[in-house]
């Protein structure tokens, strides 16, 4: 782990609250607008060098994190600084200059890649309207980002409906690094592709991290995967940031009962070591109307009543690993 | 024990205007009673299709080309939809990977349960009380209330365990599974399979299990066999599959998992990407993506063969194979306890 | 989840133009290509003026000299029908390419950007659809009067809606694809993702639509000839030619017989050519 300076990226009390609608019923009888808090509060750091993995399970808030990170959605309170620029509320020319800096590889290599569109123009596009490189060293240019994914110059013609989705996702790739950013939101990059070709994706963005010192923010369910790829690991439950630090730390001690349930849940790869009792029982509820206290204490074996009443803050527990428990492992 | 089903020499194909795909290439394999039987292997494969084929269930222009499937003897390839209908739902039953586009989003789960055993000509209270158990039995909390609800008002991991309940609704000797846990978080997964294996256990059914997740598999299934390009090219018994693999394939794919201590190495990942089952290389469909491939490899498609006592592989090279290492260490003279073949 | 199968390039690559292997689509590419000929060279086709009248040859049926026979004037219909195809089929493709333009334009700002203006519209475009499409149209013209310029205004005042409403359709669906979401990431301009990202990919079944709706607005354009709402006497237009036409239609069948033929041979042209672009623009890139 890259042991460094400044944080490349600082999020602070991140909130994102999307609004529900009012029925006709709600607004007679004078009920309050209720809201759906997805991000509630969140607060972490990414820095330079640096491979910090989202993990949680569908719900929990972490794409929609990661779209308000990325700006693609205004934030309801809270702070985003990139390079210690507050871009929490940037708008328009601003934004849109920011943008190379920042980059993502998405989880469907077949929705993101414009069909209409040849892989040369594709990433093309990206170069001219940043202006990255004069017209005449274009095709170098694209080459370069081509060969650096694994691929070659020889598909630049072709369109996405040509490939697979391995192909696709290199392509996505090449795409992302084609602004030389320095922060690259992965979301769920592998979850899409056959195992064989999981592993060659891992394999080529584990490579391009070291090689182009990127700050990555990897988000993934495959616990699997966030443990072989990333430096440090957060884990969120509805909302909010329950566990962060040392991915080997994490994974062999979780100190949040959440954590733990997580761990316990992924299918081992040993026939002779079954379990045959659930990690944990129930769902997680509705991130609508979440519970007092600590929002995971309906669920949690060793929940008391402090736990119903009291919200636990992210507290340090040992160097650089914060836990959100009264009571941690 | 008793052979359930008996798949020989299966073939399906999927003819086009231009080309035929050859989804299944020369399946066989048995489901003994009790046990659960995985089928794994990467998208295209023929897992899915082998699967639905024993229902009478390719999707269009699929159909078998050829080869038996025999359940208790009678096969089911020839049966017409009618003498199929005795089968599907009563003897075999079957689960999906989307509860939410498997279910009805129309018609009560009430209603969904009820048909599953509209053949016993059961008063109203009756019918309501086998749902209410089988609800129970799947682990449905309050199963009174959520009897007369509709599919949307579930949660992903409730429709699920409504399908199963309704695909257990005729008490099936034979549950064929495909991809149940893939669109379901982890924890969730963890329930289901822990529900599907005590089921097996409690009524002594069998079960196909279709998946691509190698951590599944070693969770539930007795026997496995991997399927590569319409063909299966190992089957064996799952504590022997993870402790000595014999196919390069296989062998493959567990060198592209992630373990505990691979973090910061690089994954021996399998090169390339499956082959078009429409044009199939000349000898064996692995061989451009294996490591080990030889002359022969390349020229002559590799027959099933018997490398161990119960362990086939379809591999021009056992001599190579012989030396892998698997993810767990064999143990030493562990009696494979749940394997019904030997039993 | 989702998973997808490796299909390699070579499987994909196409050997032959698709549109070449459908002969429907050709057959209704052939079509269009005469009615065009036709309506842009008939004074090299018609052997005769088709407005000059002749009371000699009145009502005659078809004969060496009139391949079509003559109507009560004693005018060509053969050359009249030549003649008339300009009129038609610019009726047709005028009444199409400004909804087309301005209502697929309207869907695509309205469907990006929601909001009040998303609300307005689709509202109006409700009311106005609840009232069948002749209907509305014979209601603008007799409100503006007969004539050319009129029935354009009037189908350009009915049309734009269909488009406007398919075009919105398929940006709700696309709007939320990971490659707008990219193109947003990659700080493009609002313009360039609408018109460079978005378009494209939303266009296809408006411009399927198109090829039918010439279809129709040939036929509206005719019925309000046949009405003696549309082009005024003695301009040859199939609707017209009809309806004059008309009277005689117990013993002088061809005056009627040969505009209507044309009109259905080309809707049929236009309804092929629509079915055909489906098929083609859907392989295409997908």
């Amino acid at each position: 782990m890259p042991e460094t300076s400044s944080p490349l990226l600082e999020v602070e009390h991140l909130s994102k609250w999307f609004p529900q609608k009012r029925k006709i019923n709600d607004v007679i009888q004078h009920r309050e607008r209720r809201w759906l808090k997805a991000v509630n509060d969140v607060s972490f750091q990414i820095h330079r060098g640096e491979n910090l993995g989202l993990v949680g399970e569908s719900g929990c808030g972490k794409s929609t994190l990661a779209r308000t990170i990325l700006r693609l959605y205004e934030p309801t309170s809270g702070t985003i600084r990139l390079n210690g620029q507050d871009i929490s509320h940037m708008k328009g020319s601003q934004l849109r200059a920011l943008r190379p800096q920042m980059q993502m590889i998405f989880q469907d290599p077949y929705s993101s890649l414009n069909p209409r569109m040849s892989v040369y123009d594709t990433i093309a596009e990206m170069l001219k309207v940043h202006k990255m490189v004069p017209d005449s060293e274009l095709p170098a240019r694209v080459e370069q980002l081509l060969t650096m994914s694994g691929l070659s110059m020889d598909i630049a013609d072709r369109f996405p409906g040509e490939f697979s989705g391995g192909q696709r996702q290199r392509i996505g790739i090449a795409r992302a690094l084609a602004l030389k950013p320095a922060f690259i939101l992965a979301d769920e990059p592998v979850s899409a592709l056959d195992v064989s070709i999981q592993a060659q994706i891992i394999n080529l963005l584990a490579q391009l991290q070291r090689e182009l010192n990127l700050t990555v923010l990897f988000i993934s369910h495959d616990l699997r995967v966030v443990r072989h790829i990333t430096h440090r690991v957060m884990v969120m439950y509805l909302g909010s940031n329950v566990e962060v630090g040392p991915t080997g730390e994490i994974f062999r001690h979780p100190a949040h009962p959440y954590t733990q349930v997580l761990t316990k849940a992924a299918p081992k790869l040993d026939p002779l070591n079954r379990r045959r009792e659930y990690a944990i029982e129930g769902e997680p509820p509705s991130p609508i109307n979440t519970p007092s206290g600590c929002k995971f204490h309906p669920r949690c074996p060793y929940c008391t009543d402090k736990c119903r009443q009291e919200v636990p803050e992210l507290r340090e527990i040992a160097p650089g690993h914060l836990c959100a428990c009264h009571y941690p492992l | 024990m008793e052979k359930l089903l008996e798949v020989k020499d299966l073939h399906v194909a999927f003819p086009s205007k231009r080309e035929t795909v050859r989804a299944v290439d020369g399946v066989s394999f048995e489901v003994y009673q009790g046990e659960t039987f995985g089928l794994v292997g990467e998208s295209g494969c023929g897992k899915s299709q082998t699967l639905r084929s024993i229902l009478g269930l390719l999707k269009q222009p699929g159909r078998i080309t050829g080869g038996q499937i025999l359940y208790r003897g009678a096969d089911i390839a020839q049966m017409n939809d009618r003498a199929l209908q005795k089968i599907r739902g009563k003897e075999i039953s079957m689960i999906f990977q989307e509860p939410m586009t498997s279910l009805n989003p129309v018609l009560r789960i009430s209603t969904q349960m009820y048909e599953a055993f509209e053949d016993e000509k059961l008063s109203k209270e009756a019918k309501r009380q086998r749902a209410l158990e089988l609800l129970r039995l799947v682990g449905i909390p309050s199963p009174e209330t959520r009897l007369d609800e509709y599919p949307h008002q579930f949660s992903g991991g409730m429709r699920q365990r409504a399908m199963i309940a309704i695909a257990l609704g005729a008490r099936p000797k034979l549950l064929l599974a495909d991809e149940p846990t893939t669109a379901l978080d982890v924890t969730i997964q963890d329930q289901i399979m822990n529900l599907l294996d005590q089921l097996k256990r409690e009524l002594g059914m069998s079960i196909i299990l279709v998946t691509h997740d190698l951590g599944v598999i070693a969770q539930m299934c007795d026997r496995v066999a991997v399927m590569y390009a319409g063909q299966v090219v190992e089957m064996t018994d799952t504590v022997t599959l993870f402790s000595r693999p014999r196919h390069p394939y296989t062998y493959g794919l567990m060198g592209s998992l992630p373990s505990e201590d691979s973090a910061g190495a690089t994954l021996e990942a399998i090169q390339g990407s499956p082959p078009n089952l429409a044009h199939l290389p000349e000898g064996c469909p692995f061989a451009p993506r294996c490591r080990f491939a030889c002359e022969v490899c390349h020229k002559e498609r590799p027959n099933l063969l018997e490398v161990a006592p119960g362990h086939l592989a379809r591999c021009h090279r056992p001599d190579v194979t012989e030396d892998f290492q698997g993810l767990i260490q064999f143990p030493d003279g562990a009696v494979r306890e749940e394997d019904p073949s030997h039993a | 989840m989702k998973r997808y199968h490796g299909v390699s390039p070579l499987e994909q690559k196409r050997v032959m133009p698709t549109w070449l292997v459908r002969p429907s689509f050709v057959v209704g590419v052939a079509i269009v290509i005469l009615m065009v000929v036709l309506s842009l060279f008939p004074q090299l086709i018609a052997p005769y003026d088709p407005i000059a009248t002749d009371v000699t040859v009145s009502n005659q049926a078809p004969s060496a000299e009139h391949w079509f026979g003559t109507d009560f004037y004693g005018r060509d219909i053969f050359s009249r029908v030549v003649w008339g195809t300009r009129i038609d089929l610019l009726i047709g493709v005028l009444g199409v390419v400004i909804p087309f333009l301005v209502g697929g334009m309207i869907g695509l700002l309205a469907g990006y950007y929601g909001g009040v203006l998303d609300s307005l519209l689709m509202r109006i475009t409700d009311i106005m659809m609840a009232f069948p499409f002749t209907i509305l149209v014979i209601t603008i013209m007799a409100i503006l009067g007969q004539g050319l310029i009129n029935l354009f205004i009037a189908l350009w005042l009915v049309g734009w809606m269909s488009y406007a409403k398919l075009v919105r359709s398929e940006v709700l669906v696309l709007k939320d694809a990971e490659f707008i979401q990219a193109a947003r990431v990659a700080g493009f301009s609002d313009a360039r993702i609408l018109f460079r990202h978005l378009l494209p990919n939303v266009i296809s079944s408006a411009v399927v639509f198109a090829a039918s709706d010439v279809v129709m607005c040939m036929l509206t354009g005719a019925s309000m000839s046949f009405l003696g709402l549309g082009v005024s006497p003695p301009t040859p237009e199939w609707g017209a030619i009809l309806n004059e036409g008309r009277t005689f239609i117990t013993f002088a069948w061809w005056e009627t017989l040969f505009p209507g033929l044309f009109l259905a041979v080309s809707g049929v042209g236009f309804s092929l050519l629509g079915d055909g672009l489906t098929d083609f623009l859907r392989t295409k890139g997908r």
